[in-house]
């Protein structure tokens, strides 16, 4: 695994630890947080901009 | 052991790798490997959970396996698992000999397993060898049953027509047995044979003459040269060479029991103990058997004689239950049939199972079996590849017999395939001789009438 790659996960965890703190406290729904996972999941396949920007329609409200 | 331990979680946690870096990949791998097939507590832990979310939403997510990990607490650190997981180069065309690694390593851990039973049996002291040499084989049998390539099972639609058009061309050039001739012509006509792999069931109620009927197809194929293994759980196996030879010999049964046969029929019985005495069958008699010490047997003779072509087993009702069988007899028998289909098909030959009909039908108009008599028998008829019933209507009442006498057709038996899983069903008439305890088919009596002298 590369640099990279090592940072990439560490992103990952940071991420998924965060929204599920956020779940955990119910600041976001199920719902939200399925589809929040589904995009880290994903990262790889968006640009930051479109990343950034699905991550704002999840959270729309 | 120890290395052999390491070896396993190498290749289970490489393709857990493969598949956290190709997700997609979980549609061949869920289809080949199961939960049991990862040996490595870690790793079979981390599929399991994979192949719930693929069951659940039919794709596996990194992140879900991540928070499942956390929330499980099995695995201390889970970012390192993953992270570990993840880190090596994979590439998806490793995927596939590494399921076959993991494959083999989960049936060499079985065949370690039963080994280490075989060797705790072995200091029971309460078993007789054949209980011992039953279980073992059971043991070994287990072990070594899970199939080792599952792709077999699975065809293209092009392969599959490949195979169907080969065979149909081998049967149209006689290149293969189309199934195993019973001898009765009619009878083969209509089933054309029984096939290897199949359960064949004749059931019929009490004194119709199953067993004889069973005794002449064997006689009619050993003729032939054919091995037979019969395993009679209630008839002695001097009487049923005895039977033979009263088949053969064509003497009455009663005064060849009795010692009362003439010159004439000495002659006839000499000549068929010539007959049949290099024939090529073997017979168990013991009664009280089971079906691990049937499929014992049965793998003994298939191995002592180099092949088998038929099986007959005389008759169900005989065999033993398993002990814990008290609460639904008719369930265990339902899995000794099952049992026994699958005996066919790993020994691959056809076998012939007898079976009782209660006599629940005799309040019916129509007193010819059917399928639904075997319900209260396991479930005989989905089970089983084919079902043939036995009818004599002569011998359901004394009334019966009368007019059945006065009209002359008192030898008339029906035989009724209920259930063809590769022929057709319907029935034929062959004739009951009861002086010779056998049956004959006018079909075969018109053939040899017509053949030139």
């Amino acid at each position: 695994m590369n640099k990279q790659d090592k940072i990439d996960l560490k992103i990952i965890f940071a991420l998924t630890n965060a929204y599920e703190n956020l779940y955990e406290k119910g600041e976001i729904t199920d719902d939200q947080l399925d589809c929040v996972l589904s995009l880290i999941d994903k990262h790889q396949d968006y640009s930051p901009a479109d990343f950034e920007k699905k991550l704002k329609d999840i959270f729309a409200d | 052991m120890a290395i052999l331990e390491k070896d396993y979680r190498q290749q289970e946690f490489q393709l857990l790798g493969i598949l956290l870096q190709y997700p997609a990949k979980i549609d061949e791998v869920a289809d080949l490997l199961e939960v049991k097939h990862f040996l490595n507590p870690h790793a079979q832990l981390i599929y399991e959970m994979l192949l719930n979310q693929y069951q659940r939403e039919n794709q596996i997510s990194r992140t879900k396996l991540f928070l499942q990990l956390k929330k499980d607490g099995v695995i201390k650190k889970p970012e390192e698992t993953i992270e570990h997981l993840t880190s090596g180069f994979n590439t998806p065309e490793e995927l596939k000999p590494t399921i076959d690694i993991i494959k083999k390593n989960f049936q060499q851990e079985l065949l370690v397993k039963a080994a280490h039973k075989i060797e705790q049996l072995a200091t029971e002291t309460d078993l007789d060898i054949s209980e011992y040499q039953a279980r073992a084989q059971e043991l070994v049998f287990e072990a070594t049953s899970e199939s080792t390539d599952l792709e077999k099972h699975i065809y293209e639609m092009e392969e599959a027509l490949m195979d169907s058009f080969e065979a149909y061309l081998d049967r149209k050039h006689n290149k293969v047995d189309v199934g195993l001739r019973s001898g009765f012509i009619s009878l083969d006509n209509l089933i054309g044979g029984f096939k290897k792999s199949h359960l064949n069931v004749i059931a019929a109620s009490t004194s119709m003459g199953k067993t004889a009927f069973a005794i002449n197809i064997a006689k009619n194929i050993l003729m032939r040269n054919v091995p037979i293994a019969m395993i009679s759980l209630e008839m002695e196996a001097r009487e049923i060479i005895d039977r033979m030879i009263i088949q053969d010999a064509m003497v009455n049964g009663w005064k060849y029991t009795q010692g009362e046969t003439n010159d004439d029929e000495d002659k006839r019985i000499s000549k068929a103990l010539d007959d049949l005495h290099e024939l090529p069958l073997m017979i168990s008699d013991e009664r009280g058997l089971n079906v691990a010490q049937i499929r014992a047997r049965l793998r003994k003779f298939k191995a002592q004689m180099g092949g088998l072509g038929l099986a007959i087993i005389d008759y169900l009702q005989m065999i033993k239950l398993p002990d814990n069988h008290v609460q639904n007899t008719s369930r265990a028998i339902g899995e000794i049939v099952l049992q026994l289909r699958n005996l066919a098909s790993e020994l691959e030959l056809p076998i012939i199972l007898i079976s009782q009909i209660s006599r629940s039908f005799t309040s019916r108009q129509d007193k010819r079996p059917v399928l639904s008599d075997l319900r209260d028998s396991g479930n005989i008829e989905e089970i089983a590849d084919g079902v043939i019933f036995l009818y004599r209507h002569a011998q359901t009442s004394a009334a019966a017999r009368e007019k059945t006498e006065e009209e002359g057709t008192e030898k008339e038996t029906e035989i009724i395939i209920a259930k063809q899983r590769t022929g057709q069903t319907g029935s034929i008439k062959l004739l009951f001789e009861e002086d010779y305890i056998s049956f004959v088919d006018p079909e075969n009596i018109s053939l040899e009438e017509n053949m030139p002298q």
